[in-house]
Formats: C-alpha cells, structure tokens, sequence
C-alpha cells in the first residue's frame, strides 16, 4: 500500500509540474537574475533593464485608475517611496502593462500627464500595452512590486506593503515591504521578507 | 411587533454596480439569545467581490461590526468563494450575491421593547474588467423582544441556506499533508464515498498556496484521494500547516486545517 501511495503521489508530483508551468511561465524568482526585456518610456526613449546593471531597480505596475494604485498615489505613499528611493540612486521603473482601451491604459502623453499631476519621480514610465514584460514578470496586480539588486537578480517580489486594504485608513501604520527590502539589501543584510502576496486590481492584459 | 427590517436605514455608501443590505433573520432577539444578522450584497452581472484570500488579484473583502457595549458579535462565516479567471490568473471571491452573515448575542439584562442601534462598516474592492472602490457605512435597530414573539423575517430563508452550504468540518476524514519539494500532498478520505468532481484548494493564507483551482486528484477508491497543491512563489517561507475550502466533493464544500510534514 505504502509503495502504491508512493507511486500515485510521484506520479500526481509529475503532473502538478506541468500544470503549473503552463501557468506560470513567469521566469522571476528570488536570487535568479531578473529577465531583461526591452520598451519604449513615456520619456521617448527606448529602456532596456540591462542598462541599469550595478544598480538597485524598484519595478511598479501601474493603473492609474485603479482604486488601490489611486490610494497610493493620493495618500503620497508611493511618491514619498519613490523620492526615497531614487534619491538613493535607486532605479525607478513603473511598468503600464494595461491593454488600449482596458481601465489605466495611457500613452506617452498620457503617462508624462499623470506623472506631473501626482507628483511621481519615476526613473522612467515604460509603456507596455501589449503586456509582454508583464506576462515575462508574471505581473498580476497594481500595484505589483519587483526588487531587484545590482547583479541583476531579482531579491523582492510582491506586494507593496501588509495592507491590502481598500481604503488608506491603514497606510501610515503598513509594513512598507520594498523600503524595507531595499535598506536591508543597500546594507548588505538578508531580506526578511523577499516575497508576498501582491494585492490590488489584476493588470488589465 | 415592529419588523427590524423596516428601520433599516443607510447612512453612506458608495456602492458601485451592487446592493449592499443589511439584514436580519428574526423579527426580534430576546435577552440572554443569539441571532444572525448579516451584510448582503447583490451585484451587477459580471462583477465580483473578493473572500477572505482574493487570491491572484484583489482586495479581501472587509466588514467590522459595531454593537453597544454588552452585545457580542462572533467571527463573521464567509461562504465558500467561487474561482474567478482571468489572463490566466485566478482570483477567489463571489459573483451575483453573497450573504455575510455573523450572530450576535444580547446580553441577559437586555430591555424588551427597546430598539438596539447597530451598524457595519464595509469595504471591498468590486471589479469587471475595471477595478472600482467600494464602501459602506449601514445600521439599523434590532428590537429586543419575548422570544415567543420572534417571528422570522422574509430573509430567514436565505440565511439556513447559507448556513447550509457553509464549508464543513473534515475531522474524520484522516487528512494528512506532506512537502515534497514544495507540493503539498493532501490526502485524505471522505468518509461516504462521493464521485470525485472538479475538486478545488481555496486557500486560506493569502501567499501561501498557488492560487491555481485546476489540481490533479487522484481517486482510487472508496473516496480516498490525494491532492497536490503547489506552495506559491510568493510564500514568504515553507507553509506548517494548510488551511482552506474544498470543492468537488459532492454539493458541499469542506474546510481543512492540516498540519504539514516535511
């Protein structure tokens, strides 16, 4: 019986494999070197991730319209991240992987648009309607918060923080998860917390 | 007798493309007894709110209740959630309508006749394609009355429904779990025989399982099967134990709690 159980779990292991590497094909995990990718910004250029090797990069999926990236970004918890970090140096990458014409997409104008009236000092606002670096990073919610360190690898994906609430009655008090990664990892410290659930509305492929 | 229902009044909301309801299932709570009220939330075709996990994407819905000093109120039941795909991702949360009910105590030296002001407050996350915020603030007044009086209200029905479709317990149902490099075998025995359906792991702790419904079950006979769920990329550490619903089992859903071995 022991042997039998034995053979049905292996076999049952095989296939949950493949079940799950169909569905997720994301090639992101903590430690492995984040995968490059190549996309115009809303600033005209043409921004690969490969340029910023030697450097902290923070990635953001952005929806402007969604509720939660709107209690962020009202609350001035994302920009007061954002200053924080790129003062730093750290590399500030917002990703709009949001399909034309789904909620939060925005072209070049657009993005420049809403990144004055916010406030945002993003290092560069990349335009991505087809969604290929999303489906590459497995992005599924905005916000959605990469971490990745100067040898290229990434060390946080996740969450923004340990408030996944609707409303910002709680954002003063979060668990800010990409600050912490980022002094922990500047520091040369392990990162307690690498990975989280991310919260928020699904990226709008 | 004065219908509770009738008195119910809400004071803000903000409730895009749904209903949002307070309700009760008695006419009435008598000193020293419990009653179950509730939050119901009827939705525009195609919109969904978030379980307790929402899964791949959303927010987990959020009510907190607020009863005068001396009334009790216990853990609010969330009905078992429904899986909800997209672009290949799945979240867990409810379509069309939903009650969350809770029961409340009155305390012993309640007055009869007099009418108790209580409120919930509500937040959640309802989307479509689109993503819009939602929230609530609603009360009402329960009358304290002689339980001979209590009568039933036109929603009492919806609530044992409910209740009957709760998830229930899997004590001996011999469940076991173990981590084989990170997926979680659970096996296990329902103790009638069933015909293994589609059967689905909603997960409880948000992060720790993959979110994905479509799991291998291996029947092999007498209704003893072995699931194998695949711990998340986004586990900040190996999950100890595993919590969460079963489908699949026949029309009930099942709730699980199980230690995992190494």
């Amino acid at each position: 019986m022991k042997v039998q159980i034995t053979i049905a779990a292996i076999s049952a292991i095989m296939i949950a494999s493949v079940v799950v590497a169909q569905r997720a094909p994301a090639a992101v995990a903590i430690g492995k070197p984040a995968p490059n990718f190549s996309a115009p910004a809303a600033s005209g250029k043409t921004i690969s991730l490969n340029d910023y090797k030697g450097k902290w990069v923070v990635m953001e999926w952005n929806n402007k319209d969604c509720p939660i990236v709107v209690r962020h970004y009202n609350s001035g918890s994302m920009q007061a991240t954002q200053k924080w970090a790129t003062e730093k140096g750290v590399v500030w990458l917002s990703v709009c992987s949001s399909a034309p014409g789904k909620q939060g997409h925005v072209d070049a104008d657009g993005a420049n648009e809403m990144l004055k009236a916010k406030g945002a000092t993003v290092s560069q606002y990349l335009l991505d309607p087809q969604g290929e670096i999303g489906r590459m990073y497995g992005a599924r919610t905005t916000p959605h918060m990469f971490v990745i360190n100067p040898a290229g690898e990434t060390v946080y994906m996740g969450a923004i923080d340990d408030s996944p609430n609707a409303s910002a009655a709680n954002t003063s008090k979060a668990r800010n998860y990409v600050r912490e990664a980022l002094t922990l990892g500047m520091a040369g410290k392990p990162i307690e917390v690498a990975t989280s659930q991310p919260y928020g509305c699904g990226v709008k492929y | 007798m004065i219908p509770v229902i009738a008195l119910l009044m809400i004071q803000t909301a903000s409730t895009p493309h749904c209903k949002v309801e307070l309700i009760a299932e008695n006419t009435a709570i008598a000193p020293g007894e419990s009653a179950r009220i509730g939050v119901r939330v009827t939705m525009d075709d195609g919109w969904h709110i978030y379980w307790k996990n929402p899964g791949d994407s959303g927010i987990p819905t959020k009510i907190n209740w607020n009863l005068p000093k001396g009334w009790k109120v216990s853990d609010m039941k969330w009905p078992t959630p429904q899986a909800i795909e997209a672009d290949g991702f799945t979240s867990f949360g409810y379509e069309k309508s939903v009650l969350f009910m809770t029961r409340i105590v009155a305390p012993k030296d309640a007055k009869i006749g007099s009418n108790i002001p209580i409120s919930a407050d509500m937040e959640f996350l309802i989307c479509k394609e689109s993503c819009l915020p939602g929230n609530a603030k609603l009360s009402t007044f329960l009358k304290v009355g002689d339980a001979a009086l209590i009568k039933p209200t036109k929603w009492a029905e919806e609530f044992e429904s409910t209740a009957l479709y709760l998830p229930r317990s899997t004590a001996n149902w011999n469940l076991s779990a173990e981590n084989i490099h990170n997926i979680i075998i659970l096996s296990g025995q329902h103790p009638d025989y069933v015909q293994l359906g589609e059967v689905k792991f909603f997960g409880e702790d948000p992060g720790a399982f993959d979110n994905s419904l479509h799991l291998p079950a291996v029947s092999r006979s007498a209704g003893i099967f072995t699931l194998n769920i695949p711990v998340s990329p986004y586990a900040s550490k190996p999950p100890t134990r595993i919590k969460g619903v079963l489908t699949g089992f026949g029309t009930h859903s099942y709730e699980i709690n199980v230690p995992i071995t190494n």
